[in-house]
């Protein structure tokens, strides 16, 4: 497998940059915790602020509550993925039905989990349902949100990750030829289902462990979601960082810099335990298929299905009440409808709101484009060291940015569309490697050699050959990269320092004022802004490969 | 154009680093013009960014200054800013030049020599300003030196729904005995939140024997026994809390959706305009009003305040002297518009102003200025801090 000697040398320069980068970002978050902190004429390394992170009251219950809602979330978007594509890819409307998930795919995180909220809260519109029937005018004064456990966090992750990891999934299915096999074990008598996760399944969960991990490790550190749905006496450890890194006294952020040590730790703890789940579920499976049971499946994924369609309406419902709220005037409890319906928010904010639409596309389409070729660099020149990308997933944001700050201030360089650019690469590259990581691999490696074999250069192969063949993947990778972009705020806030504003900083900072109605509007605009990728990601692949049967899903 | 003049400012840092001495006006306005001011300031209210904009017009007309708002959602993300390039050096050509500041977060931005000054009492309108009747000279008791000049007043009032509480509860007894009567209908954000963090401190000002204690740093030496009447009025409100204590809202405005949403019936507000801008706005049923407490409530000022290596600080005094210009505080006091109490000295005005002032007409729930009572002063930020971080191990962390 002779790769190219500058593709290599090109790989190494990427990783070299964005080593650099991490670097300074991680510098960022040790030296603090470890007591250095010139601004405030701190020189001498201590730990002082180590131990005052573990006597902050409520930090083993944050970390308890990290750790517990980020497994359980990802656990059960995990599961329930496998058995809705096995029980769904028989049905010959199963690409509509993915047509049908992509803008709930699209929706930032924390305006779905505002939608979910107005769904599931005391207040919200189930109850309110209830209460003009049952004909109260008070909301019940029960935990239901922000409950101390954090299962209405974990509902929230796993309505929003379920369609990630159902994308993820499609895009590496093509490659296992499930049509081939489905006819195998269907001729050895296996159910669809049954068959399915026997032999199909542990294909594609290979292809997809990375993107599981970004699952976990987002999980695990998530704000915004947290914030919303999450517990707050105490709330998880990342929200409790973001507190001390916003405290007014400037020597509390060497404590958060100290809790995002710990963070880290908790992260690696996740990992570590996911790892094992994974030991012993190989264990159960590999039983299982080994007893030649050929049905039983059905059952399960029936109430999969179930679970996540029933997922999916409180999203769907969630995503209809902000469109809802976006036009109401007034809207009280029980009322199931607002008093007025009126254009004044869209009229108000609506030509701000689109103003900024300009630069947010800018910086996505700018950002996931280079990240991809970057990302496919990387995959052909240096593979065994892409580990260390992930880190800028797996530290809070709010403690790695502003040793990247520094960085850039050091080099001169200002706050402009291409230092926000760069600081969203680091942040995008990780998605689309990890994207593309699964089905590049996972290519037939015969079609190469055929290739190669007939004297045919190796870069013209790769446009050739590798490049149409990754076109799903390639496409789901893109419109991924594009909605991180996207969604990214204090990146764009540190970085950017106000001379770049895209719809997340407004609607984020609009978002703090707690009205419904500003809320709604803004994050349908900044759904606007990442549905269209999805869009073409799902439906294009489809239409190229109209004539190339084996090229199609399922 | 806007970015050219972006790509313009970065190439000629120079050019804005001379700061003009800002006794000498006329030199200020003079290099002031042309330039673009960044003001760093949050942007959660629909009401204060629309008049931020018409700032940015209006600067833009009278002084060839470019206004821009960079809305935050917590003023850390400014300090943080500023502290990186502290750190990198980049002592001139900052990127932020104007900071909505108060508080805690002045105090630790001046003490560690991150802000320009003084500045505020050379600007011409600090003529108007009522340093008198107004806390406009020292912030949470720290004195300003200069280094941050005012532009809102504001002072703790409760939001009240009249359909659920028929007469307004004016003692902080009172309230915690309405509570025990009507469990689950109160509530308050949830400390550090800087407005939560003011509903303990106004409990501990109204409960405690000596007040005047509260001016001076907090000791260990009798912590304890200043604060043990705050604590054992909070011990017994919180179970009659909404949620029973274990939910709280995150930010002020939180409370307002949970009024309309009829979870709760009494809230507490930083803005004595805030009810009526937002039953405006349909945040809020029209049977909300507002109330005050019986000894008084506390005030403070809101300030503007430039980072040491802002690369407009000329400018940024302009913005922060058309702040205090009789135009910008009567717009902002409208209750239409802002609702945000003056700074000025209504002695210190020209007849024609002093009579638009008495005409403005007060909002359907705003309280007059002598209804608002009397205002108390902000203990010493040190008390916040640490109420604040004694609360959260007593209730915020089960």
């Amino acid at each position: 497998m002779g790769r190219s000697l500058y593709i290599r040398w090109l790989a190494i320069a990427v990783l070299v940059i964005a080593a650099c980068v991490l670097l300074s970002g991680l510098l960022g978050v040790v030296l603090p915790a470890f007591g250095i902190f010139p601004v405030l004429g701190r020189t001498e390394p201590s730990l002082l602020f180590l131990k005052s992170a573990l006597s902050v009251a409520g930090v083993w219950r944050a970390m308890l509550l990290s750790l517990g809602t980020g497994l359980l979330a990802t656990a059960l978007a995990c599961v329930t993925t496998f058995l809705l594509l096995a029980a769904l890819t028989r049905q010959a409307r199963f690409n509509r039905l993915l047509e049908l998930a992509a803008p709930l795919l699209a929706v930032p995180h924390a305006a779905a989990a505002f939608g979910i909220a107005f769904v599931i809260a005391p207040a919200g519109w189930a109850v309110r349902l209830f209460a003009n029937l049952a004909g109260f005018d008070r909301p019940p004064d029960v935990v239901i949100l922000n409950d101390p456990l954090g299962l209405s966090l974990v509902l929230g992750l796993v309505a929003k990750e379920i369609p990630f990891l159902l994308l993820m999934a499609v895009a590496a299915l093509s490659q296992t030829r499930p049509a081939q096999s489905a006819k195998i074990f269907s001729s050895l008598g296996y159910g669809h289902v049954t068959g399915w996760l026997k032999v199909i399944a542990p294909q594609v969960y290979r292809r997809i462990r990375l993107p599981i991990f970004a699952v976990l490790c987002f999980s695990v550190s998530v704000v915004d979601v947290a914030i919303i749905l999450g517990p707050s006496t105490p709330p998880t450890l990342s929200v409790l960082i973001t507190r001390f890194m916003s405290a007014p006294d400037i020597s509390e952020r060497l404590i958060g810099s100290a809790l995002a040590v710990l963070q880290f730790g908790v992260l690696l703890i996740a990992l570590f335990a996911w790892l094992l789940f994974e030991r012993l579920s190989s264990l159960i499976f590999k039983t299982w298929i080994g007893r030649g049971i050929r049905n039983g499946g059905q059952l399960l994924a029936n109430a999969a299905v179930i679970l996540v369609f029933g997922q999916m309406l409180v999203l769907a419902a969630g995503i209809v009440s902000l469109v809802v709220w976006s036009f109401a005037g007034f809207w009280s409890f029980p009322d199931l409808w607002p008093d007025q319906l009126s254009a004044k928010n869209w009229t108000r904010f609506g030509p701000e709101a689109l103003a900024v639409l300009g630069p947010t596309l800018a910086v996505a389409t700018v950002s996931s484009a280079v990240s991809y070729g970057l990302a496919l660099i990387l995959l052909n020149g240096a593979q065994k060291y892409l580990g260390f990308i992930y880190l800028a997933l797996l530290l809070p944001q709010v403690v790695f940015l502003p040793g990247i700050a520094n960085l850039m201030l050091a080099m001169d360089i200002g706050a402009s569309f291409w230092a926000v650019v760069s600081v969203h690469i680091l942040f995008v590259l990780p998605y689309m490697v990890l994207a593309l990581y699964g089905p590049f691999n996972g290519i037939d490696p015969r079609y190469r050699s055929i290739a190669l074999g007939l004297g045919i250069h190796p870069f013209r192969v790769f446009l050739t050959v590798t490049l149409p063949m990754l076109l799903g993947p390639s496409l789901a990778a893109l419109a991924i990269g594009f909605a991180v972009s996207v969604a990214q705020y204090l990146p764009t806030l540190l970085i950017g320092a106000g001379r770049v504003v895209t719809i997340t900083t407004e609607a984020v900072a609009l978002a703090s004022g707690g009205d419904r109605r500003v809320i709604g509007l803004y994050g349908l605009v900044q759904t606007l802004a990442a549905v269209l990728p999805f869009g073409v990601a799902i439906i294009l692949p489809t239409a190229v490969w109209h004539n190339r049967k084996g090229m199609q899903n399922g | 154009m806007k970015k050219l003049a972006i790509a313009l400012g970065l190439c000629i840092p120079a050019f804005a680093q001379a700061q003009t001495d800002p006794s000498d006006w006329a030199a200020v306005l003079e290099s002031a013009k042309g330039q673009t001011v960044y003001w760093n300031a949050w942007g959660g209210s629909t009401t204060t960014n629309d008049f931020i904009a018409w700032v940015g017009k209006r600067v833009e007309e009278d002084f060839g200054i470019t206004l821009e708002h960079v809305k935050l959602t917590d003023t850390a993300d400014a300090v943080t800013r500023v502290i990186s390039e502290k750190e990198a050096g980049k002592d001139m050509g900052g990127a932020i030049d104007l900071i909505w500041i108060n508080g805690a977060n002045f105090a630790s931005m001046k003490g560690a020599g991150l802000l320009y000054g003084p500045f505020a009492e050379q600007l011409p309108n600090w003529a108007f300003v009522d340093t008198n009747g107004k806390t406009v000279q020292t912030d949470f008791t720290v004195p300003t030196d200069g280094y941050e000049s005012p532009w809102a007043m504001a002072q703790v009032v409760f939001m009240y729904d009249t359909a659920d509480i028929s007469e307004p509860l004016t003692a902080m007894e009172a309230i915690s005995t309405w509570a025990k009567a009507n469990p689950g209908r109160f509530t308050f954000p949830q400390p550090p939140d800087f407005l939560g963090t003011t509903f303990l401190k106004q409990a501990l000002v109204s409960l405690t024997d000596d007040p005047q204690r509260l001016a001076e740093p907090v000791s260990d030496a009798d912590y304890d026994t200043v604060t043990e009447p705050l604590w054992a009025y909070i011990e017994t409100l919180t179970p009659n809390l909404w949620r029973g204590g274990e939910v709280y809202p995150q930010t002020g405005p939180a409370q307002l959706q949970l009024i309309a949403d009829n979870e709760i019936d009494l809230a507490i507000s930083f803005s004595p305009g805030e009810a009526t801008a937002a039953i405006a706005n349909g945040q809020l049923p029209d049977t909300v009003r507002t109330s005050v407490l019986e000894g008084g409530t506390l005030g403070n000022a809101s300030f503007v305040a430039i980072p040491y290596n802002s690369s407009a600080t000329e400018g940024a005094m302009v913005v922060a002297n058309f702040l205090l210009s009789p135009e910008a505080q009567l717009r902002a006091q409208d209750p239409a518009i802002l609702g945000y109490g003056t700074v000025l000295d209504m002695d210190a005005l020209s007849e024609t102003d002093r009579a638009a002032f008495d005409a403005l007409e007060l909002g359907i729930a705003t309280l007059s200025p002598s209804e608002l009572g009397v205002v108390l002063p902000e203990p010493h930020p040190s008390w916040m801090t640490r109420i604040a971080e004694d609360w959260n191990s007593r209730y915020g962390a089960n």
